[in-house]
């Protein structure tokens, strides 16, 4: 058989199928991308596709947000398990639910479609699609204090969605009726359905072109490809251990939560243990155990190889290891709709981590925070309801001989914001600020990557807000002897003018009309000691007023009577 | 006699053409490009034309340049000034908050094109619908203006939010401006781009300033230049919509010049349909850097409104035409995994491919094409460009064969395979992205190297025909010759697409159309043949983004709305595959277009030759259906007359390209002299 002699696929053969597969993904990411609806996955691109083969390991993946991975993984699994033989051709699948159907969170709702070809089942082709609500208490769907996943939603174990007969109606029903905006989420749906059926279509002209023998032997050296790849890189890597922690904040009354990795290089294998991480939080910041693979593997190949093809071949490097009991092994019935804040605190420790075993090559922290803010209410002007989301974007860790950059989404989240004249025409708001935060980037030779501050003010009737993020308390520090950068905050100010700072994960927050919310977000770490930056750099950071001239003789220890008047 | 001259500088070759628009006849060079002094490429072009074509008969000079986009590239535009709504100056360098590599931790932003520090705030502030919630200051605005000044500043952009539905505080701005900071440049966004979406707004007005003093400069000297050489009109410059400006509109709107390759190479590749007959194609000009991929609908190049050039976001009325980042010097390298890869590094045109001898070092796609024999060793360019085929045969054996235990010559044929399975990639995604089945479409083949391996992207997208044009390698210099005068008119102004807007939209339109008539008036064209398009960009309520449907001419009574929302209907099935009847649909841009004829050239008929082609010579070629060496026939594409046709395996070598025909596929020379290509 062609999968047990994987060799006999010839080098040129193969790079040009592994191109095809990924040109399949991509393609299936246009097509749900042209099909959807709403503009969380239409304007925002918040949805991934991907190719699996017949065992349910990852082959192609388009690029899009790392942390969705984790649901394609866990879902396709998922649907193996419970399913198997059962699978038919025409089958479609939806799933997304963290402990009954592989899922990370409940809005990222994953389809999945067997692909038959003449000897059988031969391969998947996967969706995940972020739905702007899906009936959890709070709209939206991500509050970082939820309590439990009931209150998060509609629960959606692997469930069948279509025959070959077409679309189970009834399912599309109660799927859409549990979530506010029903026709939305009904069309994103069949989006989802849709650009599979297209994935589908293109994989048998694939297997028609090489005959699936060569194929399934092709998809096996692939991964096998990408192993040896990455094992060279692993191999590079004194061995060792290296360690790095950090922490979460939890809801009201929790305190920080640690995260905490050891990173063992042996030869060209690698091990991560999460050990010395906490315990579960009572917030929706608990992280299933897909969201966590789908981090390892994200930072994995941030700090080892960019290039690097995205397929199990990478997964089968490496070996995880997380107590039964821990924020990152979530269990039920804990809530999961806030998982990004640790994601990205994980994918920080992760490089901090190997940048012990490679010095001088990975920056130092990025804000790793995701701070997610939603506005809803009812417009006086219409009558409607209206559900503002939108992430807000933070500073990048300086690099070991450039600044961070400022003002970016980083790590396992990569979605655009809304344009203010979009949202203002839409909503019954005002964005007042958005700019950069000056001396949020952490000090150093190579200065940390600037936060933001963004001023949202009510103009009409009532509104409620709710939130989740990090790094209010514990800045990203620097590396090297860069500082640490400035820190998030959520401060609501009345319209005579008082101000109350909320903590980093709330929901329900009633506002007023006049009221209004300044989201500042957290700064990236400095690289290197900051009296070592170069004096024109910094003049001209102070110039611009990037640099306070507090900032200045503080932390960088500028003296504008001996080096003149910037 | 009354001729058309085209010169499109790009960033390695100056391409000049020229047309005697009665007999058709035409006249092609290809110069080395002088990016320091460009207006010295464009005379020089013309110099070299001199001795076939009159200069002084010249009725129409139509000029494409890189001058805008080299110095976006380079960072060498003005000293360039902001003045923004309070609150927003950083947007700028925030965008869209996207960031540039996914998996890059040590990626960077491109560097903003205003400082921060002359990034000024003005205090004032509009609403969606226009109204003011705070009155522009222009006290503190004054003093802003007069900071700027101290600094020297040469250029100011102008960009407020909702300038679009209330210009009156940019207007201000501009009046105290002109009047404070005298003879500088100045953009204001309401003027460029009156439409929603700040930060595209924001980032071309900037754009626009940031090009407007130098590109004035250069087309000035530009106008001197040719006037010196003996042409006695003034140069039209081509945009990124695909029409003609006259100069000093080009002055005005220099932002719209830095898409004009593209642009004039999808003009081309639809007058190339327009003469075949052909409704559908897509467009591939692959070059030694980069591809450029177009889609051609219905006769039409396809619409796009946003592209970024160097990292900067360019929002104005353009063709779509999209940049693969795969060309001739593509570097072709083994993985840790043993895969093959090409690209998407490049040794570009400096120090481009091995076989250059220019020091390039590690082997590119050109190296491998010269080792399968699809190239000539004698070079490029009729042999003005020599290749050293020894030293490409050693790196493609080097780095690319011994590494996967392969020959030299099938690793340059993987290399090639590779290269080709990558551009159907983008090709694939391009048309799924639009809601087209590539099947459906021909391919359109030009640029150096696009004819090279056309025939195998056809195959592999399952694309039945490949059509070569006559000059593939000017192909962007050939749309210069068949492209009109043309300018657009875009404002946003949202209403709900019921009895309420028949109002608005008639009103909106007909100032627009105003506008495009005195613009007419104003550059002296109202007695060239004209027509004005209008159309509006319409949406389902709570959508995000827009389709452009056509206006019928005439009154906008109900029944004209009813064929405008049918349209949009029918508009959102075909590009998304659904629609929403039940649902209420909004307009959001009105547009206007306004295009002055210029007389199109006859093509000439080809003449002389050999009905029964006779190759030239014979030449060693790779072919890996046969793994072997094979002999094949090389043919002279000027010798190839109308009705004649070339079986492959075989070479057709012309001055600025090479069609690879491989074995199965038959040529067929078309009266025009276009190449149809097909599988036997």
């Amino acid at each position: 058989m062609g999968a047990d002699r994987p060799n006999q696929v010839d080098p040129i053969t193969l790079s040009v199928i592994s191109n095809r597969l990924l040109a399949i993904a991509e393609a299936m990411g246009e097509a749900l991308v042209r099909s959807a609806f709403s503009p969380n996955i239409k304007e925002r691109r918040d949805c991934s596709t991907a190719v699996f083969d017949r065992h349910g390991a990852l082959v192609a993946q388009a690029e899009h947000i790392p942390l969705h991975l984790g649901s394609m993984l866990g879902v396709v699994e998922a649907v193996l398990d419970q399913y198997g033989e059962e699978i038919q051709p025409g089958d479609a699948f939806v799933a997304n639910d963290p402990y009954l159907g592989g899922g990370t969170h409940l809005p990222d709702v994953t389809v999945v479609s067997p692909f038959f070809c003449d000897s059988g089942l031969a391969g998947f082709a996967a969706n995940v699609a972020h739905h702007a609500d899906i009936g959890a208490r709070a709209p939206g769907g991500i509050s970082g204090d939820a309590g439990s996943i009931e209150e998060e939603g509609l629960r959606i174990p692997p469930t069948r969605l279509a025959t070959a007969a077409g679309p189970c109606e009834e399912v599309l029903e109660l799927f859409a009726s549990h979530c506010r905006m029903p026709e939305q989420r009904r069309l994103d749906l069949q989006g989802q359905v849709a650009a599979n059926r297209l994935g589908l279509a293109d994989l048998s002209r694939l297997f028609d072109d090489y005959g699936s023998q060569t194929m399934h032997a092709a998809m096996q050296r692939l991964l096998a490809a990408t192993e040896q790849r990455m094992r060279c890189a692993i191999g590079e890597l004194p061995d060792g251990s290296y360690a790095a922690a950090d922490s979460v904040e939890g809801v009201a009354g929790e305190g920080p939560i640690p995260i905490a990795v050891q990173v063992d290089v042996t030869g060209d294998h690698l091990h991560f243990d999460f050990a010395k991480s906490g315990g579960p939080s009572r917030g929706a910041i608990n992280v299933p155990l897909n969201a966590l693979f789908a981090t390892v593997y994200y930072a994995l190949k941030a700090c080892l190889d960019p290039g690097l093809p995205s397929n199990a071949g990478l997964h089968r490097s490496v070996e995880v290891t997380v107590p039964e009991v821990s924020i990152l092994n979530a269990r039920a019935p804990s809530a999961v709709g806030a998982r990004t804040d640790t994601c990205q605190c994980v994918a920080g420790c992760i490089i901090a981590a190997f940048s012990q075993a490679r010095p001088g090559r990975l920056p130092a922290p990025s804000n790793d925070a995701s701070t997610a803010v939603v506005f809803s209410g009812i417009d006086p002007r219409s009558g409607a309801d209206y559900v503002y989301v939108e992430a807000v974007a933070g500073g990048a860790g300086a690099g070991p001989d450039r600044d961070g950059m400022d003002a970016v989404q980083v790590h396992i989240t990569n979605t655009s914001n809304l344009p203010v004249e979009a949202l203002e025409h839409a909503f019954p708001l005002l964005v007042e600020r958005y700019e950069l935060a000056p001396d949020s980037g952490g000090p150093g030779e190579f200065r940390g990557g600037l936060g933001v501050v963004r001023a949202v003010r009510v103009l009409e009737g009532e509104a409620t807000f709710s939130a989740h993020g990090d790094r209010h308390e514990r800045p990203a520090r620097g590396a090297a002897g860069g500082a640490a950068g400035g820190l998030g905050a959520y401060v609501i100010e009345d319209s005579s003018g008082r101000r109350r700072k909320l903590p980093s994960k709330v929901s329900g927050i009633r506002l007023l009309s006049g009221d209004r919310v300044e989201i500042r977000t957290p700064g990236g770490g400095g690289y290197g000691r900051p009296a070592e930056r170069e004096p024109d750099v910094l003049g001209e950071d102070i110039r611009n007023g990037v640099v306070s001239s507090e900032q200045a003789g503080q932390a960088y220890g500028f003296d504008p009577e001996s080096e003149g008047q910037p | 006699m009354s001729r058309h001259v085209g010169v499109d500088i790009g960033g390695t070759f100056t391409d000049v053409a020229a047309v005697d628009l009665d007999s058709g006849e035409s006249h092609f060079r290809k110069l080395p490009s002088t990016p320091a002094n460009p207006a010295d490429g464009a005379a020089a072009g013309l110099a070299a034309l001199s001795a076939e074509v009159p200069l002084a008969d010249v009725s129409f000079f139509a000029h494409g340049t890189t001058a805008g986009t080299n110095a976006l590239i380079e960072g060498k535009g003005a000293r360039t000034a902001l003045i923004t709504t309070e609150g927003f100056r950083d947007l700028l360098e925030i965008a869209r908050q996207r960031r540039p590599a996914l998996y890059d931790l040590l990626a960077r932003k491109p560097r903003p094109l205003v400082p921060r520090r002359w990034r000024r705030e003005a205090a004032e502030r509009l609403r969606s619908d226009g109204s003011a919630v705070r009155a522009l200051d222009a006290e503190s605005l004054e003093r802003e203006l007069n900071f700027l000044k101290q600094e020297g500043i040469e250029s100011l952009a102008i960009c407020l939010l909702h300038s679009y539905a209330n210009s009156s505080h940019e207007r201000e701005i501009r009046a105290l401006a002109e009047d404070l900071l005298p003879g500088i440049y100045v953009t204001a966004s309401s003027d460029l781009l009156p439409r929603f979406r700040e930060y595209e707004r924001l980032s071309t007005t900037v754009v626009n300033a940031y090009l407007g003093p130098l590109m004035s400069r250069y087309l000035i000297a530009l106008g001197e230049r040719t006037a010196a050489a003996g042409v006695r009109v003034p140069p039209h410059v081509i945009q990124s919509n695909g029409g003609l400006y006259p100069l000093a509109e080009a002055s005005r709107v220099p932002a719209a010049t830095i898409l004009s390759g593209p642009a004039a190479g999808a003009t081309s590749a639809a007058s190339l349909c327009a003469r075949l007959g052909i409704e559908r194609a897509i467009s591939m000009d692959m070059g030694g850097t980069s591809t450029d991929v177009c889609l051609i609908d219905g006769g039409l190049p396809a619409a796009a409104s946003g592209r970024e050039v160097a990292g900067y976001a360019v929002e104005l009325p353009g063709v779509d035409v999209r940049c693969i980042g795969a060309g001739g010097g593509s570097i072709i390298a083994v993985d840790p995994g043993r895969l093959l890869q090409v690209g998407p590094r490049s040794a570009g045109a400096e120090p481009g491919p091995v076989c250059y001898g220019r020091g390039g070092a590690e082997p590119t796609l050109t190296d491998a094409l010269l080792v399968l024999g699809r190239l000539a060793q004698a070079g490029l360019l009729g042999g003005e460009m020599p290749l050293d085929a020894t030293s490409a045969l050693k790196v493609v054996g080097e780095r690319v064969a011994e590494p996967l235990g392969l020959t030299t010559e099938q690793a340059a044929g993987g290399a090639v395979e590779v290269a080709v399975a990558n551009i159907c990639r983008a090709v694939e995604s391009l048309t799924v992205a639009q809601g087209h089945d590539p099947r459906e479409f021909r391919l359109i083949a030009a640029g150096g190297a696009g004819p090279l391996i056309a025939c195998e992207v056809a195959k592999t997208l399952a694309i039945e025909e490949v059509i070569v044009p006559d000059h593939p390698g000017s192909f962007s210099a050939n749309g210069l010759l068949v492209s009109d005068i043309r300018r657009d008119w875009v404002r946003t102004q949202f209403m709900r697409a019921d009895g309420t807007a028949l109002s608005v939209l008639t009103e909106g339109l007909r100032q627009l159309e105003q506008a495009a008539r005195d613009w007419l008036a104003e550059n002296a064209l109202a007695d060239h043949p004209f027509v004005t398009l209008r159309s509006v960009s319409a949406r389902y309520e709570g959508q995000d983004y827009e389709l452009d449907v056509a206006v019928p001419s005439g009154k906008i009574d109900r029944r004209a709305l009813a064929t405008i929302t049918a349209a949009f209907h029918s508009a959102h099935e075909q590009r998304y595959g659904y629609r929403l009847s039940g649902q209420n649909v909004e307009f959001v841009d009105l547009r206007v277009a306004a295009i002055a004829d210029v007389p199109a050239p006859r093509r000439a008929a080809s003449v002389g030759g050999r009905r029964v082609p006779e190759p030239t010579n014979m030449r060693t070629v790779y072919l890996k259906q046969r793994g072997a060496q094979v002999q094949c026939p090389v043919y002279e594409r000027g010798e190839l007359v109308a009705g004649c046709s070339v079986d492959g395996p075989a070479i057709i070598e012309q001055y600025d390209s090479t069609t690879y025909i491989p074995p199965g596929s038959t040529a067929r020379v078309e009266a025009d002299g276009d190449l149809r290509i097909t599988s036997r």
